[in-house]
């Protein structure tokens, strides 16, 4: 880098301020950017992401998520390994990390980290997200965007792995969707036994059998959690 | 069919005994979700009042160092601790640096103790992709070396600042210690001072030739003395008093020109709402 020697030690001289800086660090554009939680709170998630391509916004170390409802506070353990552009960062509870699909989360969390019925998230002091009651969906499919509002889960973590999960992982056994394996869901398996369908076909094989019961047993009385 | 109903009639009574055994009245884990609603409801729905930052600094802004020795000096710009590091305070003080020796940071030559104040105020211009930056105020704020208030965040050629008081130090040039022929204008003291007679003021290491500037800045400059004093309470408080935000923590909020005062948080939306019209 060519510089005008003369003219920076006069700079230096008078105490300039270093105005700018190509190796800055920071926090300042990291925000609270999706939210997903199960009715019961054991499966939630906190996604943050870096909006505003910042290069340098690795500094996290310390830095606090807060839920002014709960006053459930996680802090981070350490700054983060650089480009952080654009990126997301996952933190989640363990039932969420257990179910498939999830992409790993970077941090876990305890169960009813925030609470689904209203609450204030924040980043450190550079990001608050206040979220009206009601407005996450519990139907174990759906997160809550900050910018496009309630739509299907797009976990995504510090390494770009994404995924997207069912808090119900019985659904599958939800013959009749209204969601919860009953006598009725049973009842539809029973009128389809045998035959190669339509819709009690569980284990998408060539017939309705004791395999699709089996699976239906073992989800019998779940519903989204 | 009729081998394949009898072995599903048989299975089916074995099922349902089971299942009562098991789950006895399966009817309350379903119970729930009868009620269970679907709201569709928008995070960004709140109005959000931009004020729009006065444009004086843009007079100012192509008078200050751009580019300089110090811009790649990492420990001097980054809080670290290194106890057997040489002391550089006269450096960092000159330059809104960090101390590795001491674990002191100075702004405006201000000595900052608490790490996380210091970084929360950031005093280097941060190089992000203005192209994604939505925020009507951020954009006119991007144009005009302005600051966008609901979004904690100004400019200065093209580099963000993350608080009012960085990013007026960023506005102002060097303080010359050469030229000021008056008393008032001499460096000897710290604090914020204006002269009148030769219309330039100065904060710290800092010099203002537009006077609106320099009040704004010098306002700051007094919330970060109030800050510093609130780091002996609690840390996060005085980062929320300086950007005017709330104490992630104590839930207290800031507001500008009422430091302490519990008020309601600026909602904080506009950077990530996409545009409008
Ligand atoms: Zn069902
Ligand atoms: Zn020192
Ligand atoms: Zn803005
Ligand atoms: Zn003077
Ligand atoms: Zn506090």
């Amino acid at each position: 880098m060519n510089r005008n020697r003369t003219s920076i030690a006069i700079i230096a001289a008078a105490g300039a301020v270093i105005a700018a800086s190509t190796a800055q660090a920071g926090v300042h554009t990291w925000d609270v950017n999706e939210v997903f939680s199960s009715a019961d709170g054991l499966i939630q998630y906190i996604e943050l992401k870096e909006t505003a391509g910042g290069v340098g916004e690795i500094n996290l170390a310390g830095r606090l998520v807060t839920s002014e409802t709960t006053g459930n506070q996680f802090v981070f353990p350490a700054n983060l390994v650089p480009p952080p552009s654009l990126k997301h960062l996952l933190l989640a509870t363990q039932s969420f990390a257990d179910l498939p699909g999830a992409p790993t989360p970077d941090h876990i969390i305890p169960p009813n980290f925030f609470s689904t019925a209203g609450d204030t998230l924040r980043f450190h002091t550079v990001d608050t997200w206040v979220i009206a009651p009601g407005a996450i969906p519990t139907d174990c499919v759906s997160s809550l965007d900050r910018i496009t509002g309630a739509g299907v889960n797009s976990p995504t973590n510090y390494d770009g792995g994404s995924g997207s999960v069912d808090a119900w992982p019985q659904r599958i056994a939800d013959i009749n969707d209204d969601n919860v394996v009953d006598t009725a869901d049973l009842g539809a398996l029973i009128a389809q036994f045998g035959t190669v369908g339509p819709s009690a076909n569980l284990n998408g094989d060539d017939i309705v059998d004791t395999a699709d019961l089996g699976i239906l047993i073992a989800a019998f009385g779940s519903a989204c959690p | 069919m009729s081998r394949n109903s009898a072995i599903a009639l048989g299975l089916i009574s074995l099922v349902c005994l089971s299942i009562i055994a098991v789950n006895g009245c399966y009817k309350t884990a379903h119970s729930d979700r009868d009620t269970a609603e679907h709201p569709h409801a928008h995070a960004h729905t709140a109005a959000i009042d931009h004020t729009h930052p006065s444009d004086d600094a843009t007079s100012l802004a192509s008078s200050h160092g751009a580019d300089h020795d110090h811009d790649h000096d990492h420990a001097l710009m980054h809080p670290s601790h290194d106890p057997f590091a040489p002391c550089r305070c006269d450096l960092a003080r000159l330059h809104n640096g960090w101390c590795q020796s001491c674990n002191v940071g100075y702004i405006a030559t201000v000595q900052i103790d608490s790490e996380i104040l210091y970084s929360t105020l950031d005093p280097h211009g941060h190089d992000l992709d203005l192209d994604l930056i939505v925020c009507e105020t951020c954009r006119h704020a991007i144009d005009k070396d302005g600051y966008c208030d609901p979004c904690g965040m100004g400019f200065v050629r093209g580099k963000a600042f993350f608080s009012r008081l960085t990013h007026g130090l960023a506005s102002g040039s060097a303080v010359d210690p050469v030229s000021p022929a008056c008393k008032a204008c001499r460096i000897g003291s710290d604090e914020p001072r204006w002269c009148d007679r030769c219309a330039r003021g100065a904060i710290g290491n800092t010099a203002f030739n537009n006077k609106e500037t320099f009040k704004r800045t010098a306002q700051e400059y007094t919330t970060l003395l109030a800050a510093i004093e609130k780091t002996e309470d609690c840390e996060l408080c005085a980062c929320a008093m300086t950007v005017y935000r709330t104490c992630p923590t104590c839930f207290v909020s800031y507001e500008p020109d009422s430091p302490g005062i519990p008020e309601n948080d600026p909602m904080h939306e506009a950077r990530l709402a996409p545009p409008s019209e």
